[in-house]
């Protein structure tokens, strides 16, 4: 046996030297010297001869059009043309996987020049010195256009960038709308029942039981439930807002002692737990639902037995547009009515951005990454500031009205979108008031709105998500967490842990498992293992 | 009842619960096929049970056009088809002179605890993904096939069948002056043919049936397999963006996932009986018998 | 075929080349790829031991000594995934031992050749289906409203919450499990039946024993070394939940009972980006197991005979 000990100690050795050589490369490579722009024509340049630059893209498109896929299409030719940047996929991954995807090529030190990160991922970025700052380049080479739409509510989006003061990345905005809240209401069973909109939350309450308990769609049978929840409690935060509560995941709110408290652990939260404990009592929400996804729950919708589902304006398209099908349903949007007594409905919403875009350190290029969102702002992503006259802008709307192209997704063909606050509802009415046949910047979708060929379910949804659901979203009026910087040591250890808690203690007080009084051993519970400490690393950060 | 009549009814219960347990095994892939041959608004609504509601083969056809779902075929193949090759290869060669008792080949213990150490301990996922990055396998087929190389259950299983070959044809052979390639090759093998069968089949459902190291050591999502394309498929159900959320209404219904999950059970279906009535005796003398 | 290694006298290790050098030489390819691909990446275990920063490398990165195990024994996490993990095991091997038997015996009993072949590769079939894509069926086939649900009701049973429940979950883990594999049991027990002595039951005959007795006293007797067998190389792998079958189905609401080791290793290592926490349990699992194996390969040994290697 002594030499069978022998021969394994001896390979183990060879074994840990080797994948020695292929990690622990510590170049380094101090900041690459970029110059400012000889003009302001320079900010919007062409790059000649063309650089490529290898990039993390999340793959969203399942139907290219014929010959293209997700590095050979019109859209990154486009760019490549316009802005003389070549971007090659180096990752092409699922969103859903691409948080792995990146773990594991910052494990190996091998990431793109270039990508699209959450916050959470360019922290760990940020940490292992591998982007490059980004504040004087920013300052520099951004357009007032660009300043305007990453720069909008006083650098806000910027907030989770910042390292020692400085601007590690750039945000991605995006509109307000894609986390905007909507009361998704059955209006055939608020007719059947002969009910007004909800003015109050608790009147969707009140709606919610007699949808439940009067049989609304007179079969006769008590299969109806009042309101739509899922496993992951997807629009209990636009119900706990109207009590002034931020119940969402990672909200952080400061208390007029300057203290920070989750937005989850404020004791109102108590109130519209009570409702919703006796709403599932009386059988007014799906008493697996604690079990079921999204996608599984959403078959409830889909066959007509949810009246009121709080959720955002593209649900239409989702399985709204099936119920329609299935049993002839028809839902109208209503703005999120705030709880009486607590003023204007303010729903909490994330930071608006796609995500925060960083250069890779050392590239010799960083300040193509600010051309690039230059050219998206230059009519594109914001184009009430712009003229219309930016040849990306005209090159997309071109290329978008291709109908192969449109369908495929012109937005998710590029390398990634970027969008600023616009509400598109007043947009669109109003062009087809005047009769107009195109709408710039979201034709493809306008399209859809207008046509008359599509099956009626679909047309119906086009017509609910951007004529109503848009309609009743005010943007400008949101709340963000009172910390979006950085995770904190704690946040980034126990965020996950803290996610869970929240999710199963508000679970078992909505199911019954738990009296509602439960919620203050929850409060203690979540601060035990994580809060109170992130509460105080917040504090600490922000001096 | 007379003893007769009791055997009888024993037999007829039997058979009866016997033919429910089979039936049990069966019901969820007859499930899964009438759900795919659906109608998509019946699915979504939840009715469909054992028997298509609204026969369409609407699903097929997009799957048809869906040249992600084919590439990921393509690769799933091209992996079975290699990675079996490689698998049963390795597993015979390391199989014989594994199966030799220690008098005849002492040096034998060494390499089995070799073999027996790393089917229990791992490195872990990172020291693995940074191996397959340096040795630059990342989207390629080998990075799929080789870390899996050598399938040490399987070896086991062979070699356990080789040691109760009748050790004296191998005597004579022996005696006639036949090397260990010889005899390996004229005698061995050819008596080893049930549990060949047996661990080619065990290598060919590993590879088919394999995601997550076509998730890990895939930059390209055009580089996974079917596996990990359907695993994909099935989770990505977070709709993070509005834009996407859109595109998952429109395109990932629940129909078209069951087309997909049906056409992936298709070449084990099709394999499966024909390897079947090999790997009964490969498997319980491989497995059982010391 | 008993006993195929004399195991009184060890030979000593030797490599005796020129005797068996084909030998050796067949055995290279394998151990090459074995040492590049299984031993080489045995040096993570590691950033176990360190504070691993990815761009520092696994050698590079800073010593934390034991700190990574002392920090994993504070989480209260770590025996919730210990229990989980032994319970979930221990359960799947208690259910999944007599249920095959059972099978096996009864099959043996059917005079019909096509219809104890038919049976035999339908329950065997399940085996052969990854959980990918079984997840997707289980998922939809257990909830309220299905197939399962249904059937209760028409027994008058209340609907069960299969998914969320945390007791529920488990036993449909248990369940699934069972469901995929007793094939797998049920035609290795049944190829011991085959061998049983045919005389033993003539004479049982003749001695007037029936059907029910010839069973419990020469079938039983006669596959039981080959069940304890089983049991015993199933000792090995009571760490073992099954990853893949728990990944693919579990959701937060069950993570009190389901969550086991790997999928812990699993989450901490790449959702939250923690790899040394993650290769220091995956460590505990692997030293463990390892111990675990190596007892139940040496009980096999004096039980029953049985040499695996």
């Amino acid at each position: 046996m002594k030499k069978s000990k022998l021969l394994t100690a001896a390979l183990l050795c060879v074994c840990m030297a080797l994948p020695a050589t292929g990690c622990g490369k510590d170049e380094g490579g101090g900041q690459v010297v970029v110059e400012g722009p000889k003009s302001e024509a320079d900010k919007l340049k062409t790059y000649d001869p063309p650089i490529t630059l290898t990039y993390a893209k999340s793959e969203v498109v399942t139907n290219y059009p014929a010959g293209q896929d997700a590095q050979n299409n019109a859209m990154y030719q486009m760019w490549e043309d316009v802005m003389g940047i070549k971007v090659e996929n180096l990752i092409l991954s699922s969103s859903s996987a691409m948080t792995e995807k990146l773990r594991l090529a910052i494990t190996s030190d091998e990431i793109p020049d270039f990508a699209v990160v959450d916050a959470i991922t360019l922290d760990s970025l940020i940490k292992n010195d591998m982007v490059t700052d980004m504040t004087d380049i920013y300052d520099q080479w951004a357009t007032d256009r660009l300043k305007t739409v990453a720069g909008q509510q006083d650098n806000a989006l910027f907030a989770p960038t910042i390292s020692n003061g400085r601007y590690m990345a750039i945000p991605v905005a995006n509109t307000v709308g894609d986390s905007y809240p909507i009361l998704w209401i059955r209006s055939d069973w608020l007719e059947a029942l002969n009910l007004e909109e909800p003015k109050t939350m608790e009147e969707v309450f009140d709606i919610a039981e007699k949808f439940t308990l009067e049989d609304p769609d007179g079969n006769g049978v008590q299969d109806t439930y009042g309101l739509y929840l899922d496993k992951d409690l997807n629009g209990l935060d636009a119900i706990m807002a109207a009590y002034g509560v931020y119940s969402k995941d990672e909200y952080w709110v400061k208390q007029e002692d300057g203290s920070f408290i989750a937005g989850c652990t404020a004791l109102d939260a108590k109130k519209p737990l009570e409702r919703l404990a006796h709403l599932y009592e009386i059988g007014g929400i799906d008493h697996e639902f604690a079990v079921k996804d999204a996608a599984k729950e959403e078959e409830l919708i889909a066959s007509g037995q949810i009246g009121i589902y709080l959720g955002l304006f593209f649900n239409p398209l989702g399985v709204m547009k099936d119920s329609v099908a299935n049993v002839g349903a028809d839902w109208t949007a209503v703005a999120v009515p705030s709880a009486e007594g607590y003023g204007v409905y303010t729903p909490g919403v994330n930071l608006n951005v796609y995500g925060y875009i960083y250069a890779k350190k050392g590239i010799s290029n960083p300040e193509a990454i600010v051309v690039m969102l230059n050219h998206l702002c230059d009519g594109y992503a914001a184009p009430w500031l712009s003229d219309g006259s930016g040849e990306f802008y005209k090159q997309y709307t071109a290329l978008a009205a291709d109908p192969e192209i449109s369908q495929a997704g012109p937005n998710n063909l590029m390398p990634f979108q970027m969008a600023g606050n616009i509400n598109w509802a007043e947009r669109f009415s109003e062009a087809i008031a005047n009769g107009e046949e195109h709408v710039d910047g979201k034709d493809a979708d306008f399209q859809n709105v207008i046509s008359t060929e599509l099956p009626p379910e679909l047309s119906w949804a086009w017509k609910k998500v951007y004529l109503e659901g848009y309609a009743v979203m005010d943007l400008d009026n949101v709340r963000y967490s009172d910390y979006t910087g950085a995770p904190t040591e704690t946040m980034s250890k126990t965020q996950s842990l803290l996610n869970t808690q929240k999710l199963t203690d508000y679970i078992a007080i909505i199911m019954g498992d738990q009296p509602v009084d439960y919620f203050d051993t929850f409060v203690e519970t979540f601060n035990s293992i994580g809060g109170e400490k992130i509460g105080k690393e917040i504090e600490e950060a922000l001096k | 009842m007379s003893r007769k009549g009791k055997s009888y009814l024993f037999r007829t219960v039997n058979v009866i619960f016997l033919a429910f347990l089979a039936a049990l095994c069966l019901l969820p892939l007859i499930h899964i096929a009438a759900v795919s041959f659906s109608d998509q608004a019946m699915v979504s609504a939840n009715r469909v049970g054992l028997f298509p509601k609204g026969f369409t083969l609407a699903s097929y056809k997009m799957v048809a056009k869906r040249a992600a779902f084919w590439t990921a075929f393509g690769v799933s193949v091209k992996r079975v088809i290699l990675g079996v090759a490689i698998n049963t290869v390795i597993t015979v060669l390391m199989a014989y002179p594994l199966s030799k008792s220690e008098r005849e080949f002492p040096f034998r213990r060494v390499y089995v605890w070799l073999l027996i150490f790393v089917m229990i301990f791992d490195g872990g996922l990172v020291p693995n993904y940074l191996l397959v990055h340096n040795l630059n396998l990342f989207d390629t087929i080998w990075a799929l096939v080789l870390p899996t190389a050598v399938p040490i259950y399987n070896i086991i299983l062979t070699m356990n069948f080789m040691k109760q070959l009748p050790g004296t044809i191998e005597e004579a052979a022996m005696v006639d002056g036949a090397g260990y390639f010889q005899r390996f090759v004229y005698l061995v093998i050819p008596l080893s043919k049930p549990v060949i069968a047996t661990v080619t089949l065990f290598s060919f459902i590993g590879h088919w049936n394999s995601w997550f190291d076509g998730k890990i050591y895939n930059n390209q999502t055009t580089n996974y397999p079917l596996q990990t394309y359907l695993q994909n498929l099935i989770s990505s159900s977070d709709m993070t963006n509005a834009a996407e959320a859109i595109e998952n209404a429109l395109s990932n219904v629940k129909t078209l996932q069951a087309a997909q999950l049906v056409l992936t059970l298709l070449p084990i279906l099709v394999i499966y009986p024909f390897l079947q009535k090999y790997f009964v005796k490969g498997i319980t003398v491989g497995a059982v018998k010391g | 075929m008993k006993k195929t290694i004399s195991v009184s006298k060890n030979p000593p290790i030797r490599f005796c080349w020129k005797k068996n050098w084909q030998l050796h030489l067949m055995l290279l390819p394998g151990i090459l790829l074995v040492i590049l691909f299984k031993y080489v990446p045995l040096s993570g275990i590691l950033i176990a031991f360190k504070d691993f920063i990815p761009r520092k490398g696994i050698f590079g990165s800073p010593w934390a000594g034991l700190e990574n195990f002392e920090y994993m024994f504070q989480l209260p996490d770590t025996m919730r995934i210990l229990w989980n993990t032994l319970k979930i095991a221990v359960l799947k091997i208690l259910v999944n031992f007599p249920i095959p038997v059972l099978v096996a015996i009864l099959l043996n009993e059917v005079r019909g050749r096509h219809f104890k072949k038919s049976v035999q590769t339908i329950i065997y079939l399940p085996y052969f289906i990854s959980w990918v894509i079984l997840s997707g069926m289980i998922l939809d086939i257990f909830s309220l409203d299905g197939v399962v649900n249904q059937a209760l009701s028409l027994f008058g049973a209340d609907p069960v919450f299969f998914m969320g429940d945390k007791k529920a979950f488990v036993g449909l883990l248990v369940g699934t499990d069972v469901w995929k594999n007793f094939g797998y049991g049920t035609v290795v027990y049944l190829a011991a039946i085959t061998g049983v002595d045919e005389s033993l039951y003539e004479a049982a005959r003749i001695d007037g024993a029936n059907r029910f007795k010839q069973i419990l006293h020469i079938t039983l007797p006669g596959i039981a070394p080959i069940v304890m067998l089983m049991m015993i190389l199933n000792l090995g792998n009571v760490l073992n939940a099954g990853f893949e079958q728990i990944f693919n189905l579990y959701s937060p609401r069950v993570y009190e009972t389901a969550d086991i080791i790997d999928t812990f290793v699993y989450r901490i290592s790449l959702v939250e980006a923690n790899y040394s926490l993650g290769t220091a349990v995956g460590l505990l699992k692997s030293v463990v197991s390892f111990l675990l194996i190596v007892s139940s390969y040496k009980l096999a040994n004096k039980y029953s005979d049985y040499t695996i290697f």
